[in-house]
């Protein structure tokens, strides 16, 4: 049985993709079911191949993140590389789980991305956010399982 | 990790990736402009003429208007020359286009589609059609990102139009409220009175619109008024800027004999 790996060039365009994704303008009020796309990438490349997408891969997206959302240098970039952390050290389990866990833990990391970032962002200035900020963490979670999917039909990419 | 950096040594980076990231933003603007093309070049021949039929009388409204203004510049500049004082060159303007994309996670900030290739520089003016929109924060090399009047961490120096009263405008973090700091209860302040730019603080030219005041709220126990006011430049709606370069104030040639000692 052959190892195969996904070539570079599908892991750049895929987070090249997220990256795109995060700024498309949707209106006001439907921007907070707009789903974090850096995560759900970075997540899957670091479940399914992390001998190809490490924690500095990720690191480094989530900083070109920070430039395109003009926050504070770093914040994404460290919350990133957090939960890309989280997903090497618990890969090969994470493998064997069903689709439906596997959204929920990743519902759980979307929000832990989510806290890191509004965390660091309110030490800087004050920030506030309603009750609806946390939805796109759910709506992440949510198309987990077409993401999955969806990148195991792209040729090359395992 | 990188975030302990303070803002300033990380600008040179910033800059470097914005410069990469600046034609994903071009590409996801594309659709909108695609959808503006079509807009346009798909309009029946009679909503056209229409349309041009209004354009023409608005036209012609204006023009009138700016002759009554030109004729109260030099009316203006003339009072001032017998004051002595300096006079002012009007600012050089230059229309920029607001790029469609998600310009901030929390802050109410806008990207537009010129860069220091424009010579846009950071603290610049940016105005639209009605009013202060807000200030530039960040240049890259084609593209610049504002920060606008109602984002918390703006605010901005206003005096009432009315009586010439001055105060302080912050955002508030929604985009139709802002609110004047610190502003004693024996202020005369009116719902309705239209706040203008002061100049102080040489950020934003004196004199253009801001807000228009909504809320003048006087309780008992209350330190200060507690005033709202609605901004007038129309900040929800993407669309063109104006972007102001100030000029410097010259001296006037006829000026009097405490000049002429510094000559």
């Amino acid at each position: 049985m052959v190892n195969h790996q996904p070539s570079y060039g599908i892991i750049f365009i895929s987070f090249l993709s997220a990256l795109i994704l995060t700024i498309i303008p949707l209106s006001t009020a439907n921007q907070i079911y707009n789903p974090q796309w850096l995560i759900l990438i970075s997540a899957y490349w670091s479940i399914h191949h992390p001998e190809r997408v490490g924690i500095v891969t990720c690191w480094f997206w989530g900083l070109l993140l920070d430039v395109t959302l003009g926050s504070h240098m770093g914040i994404h970039a460290l919350s990133v590389a957090l939960v890309c952390y989280m997903c090497i050290i618990l890969h090969q389990r994470l493998r064997m789980f069903p689709i439906w866990q596997q959204s929920l833990f990743i519902w759980l990391l979307c929000a832990l991305d989510k806290l890191v970032v509004l965390q660091l962002s309110s030490i800087f200035s004050p920030i506030e956010v309603q009750l609806n900020y946390w939805t796109s963490a759910f709506v992440t979670a949510m198309i987990w399982p077409i993401c999955v999917i969806f990148i195991r039909r792209i040729p090359y990419s395992h | 990790m990188a975030f302990d950096y303070r803002q300033e040594h990380t600008n040179s980076l910033r800059k470097g990736l914005s410069t990469f990231i600046a034609p994903l933003q071009f590409l996801v603007n594309l659709p909108v402009l695609a959808l503006d093309w079509s807009g346009n070049h798909l309009k029946s021949h009679s909503e056209l003429i229409s349309e041009n039929n209004q354009l023409r009388d608005e036209n012609l409204i204006l023009k009138a208007k700016a002759q009554k203004l030109i004729e109260l510049e030099a009316q203006n500049a003339r009072l001032k020359a017998m004051l002595g004082s300096l006079k002012n060159r009007r600012e050089q303007r230059q229309i920029a286009d607001i790029i469609s994309v998600r310009a901030s996670e929390f802050h109410h900030e806008v990207i537009i589609n010129k860069g220091t290739s424009d010579q846009v520089f950071v603290g610049q003016s940016v105005i639209d059609a009605d009013g202060i929109m807000g200030q530039v924060s960040e240049v890259t090399p084609f593209t610049a990102r504002i920060i606008l009047i109602t984002d918390e961490r703006h605010a901005i120096p206003v005096r009432i139009l009315r009586n010439g009263v001055r105060a302080i405008a912050s955002g508030t973090g929604s985009l139709t409220k802002l609110v004047l700091n610190q502003v004693p209860h024996s202020v005369d302040i009116q719902i309705n009175d239209i706040l203008v730019s002061s100049g102080l603080g040489q950020r934003f030219p004196a004199g253009l619109n801001v807000a228009k005041v909504s809320l003048a709220r006087h309780r008992q126990g209350d330190e200060y008024a507690y005033i709202e006011a609605i901004p007038m430049a129309r900040l929800e709606r993407s669309g063109q800027v104006i972007l102001l370069w100030p000029n410097q104030p010259q001296l006037d040639n006829s000026s009097t004999n405490t000049e002429k000692s510094h000559g």
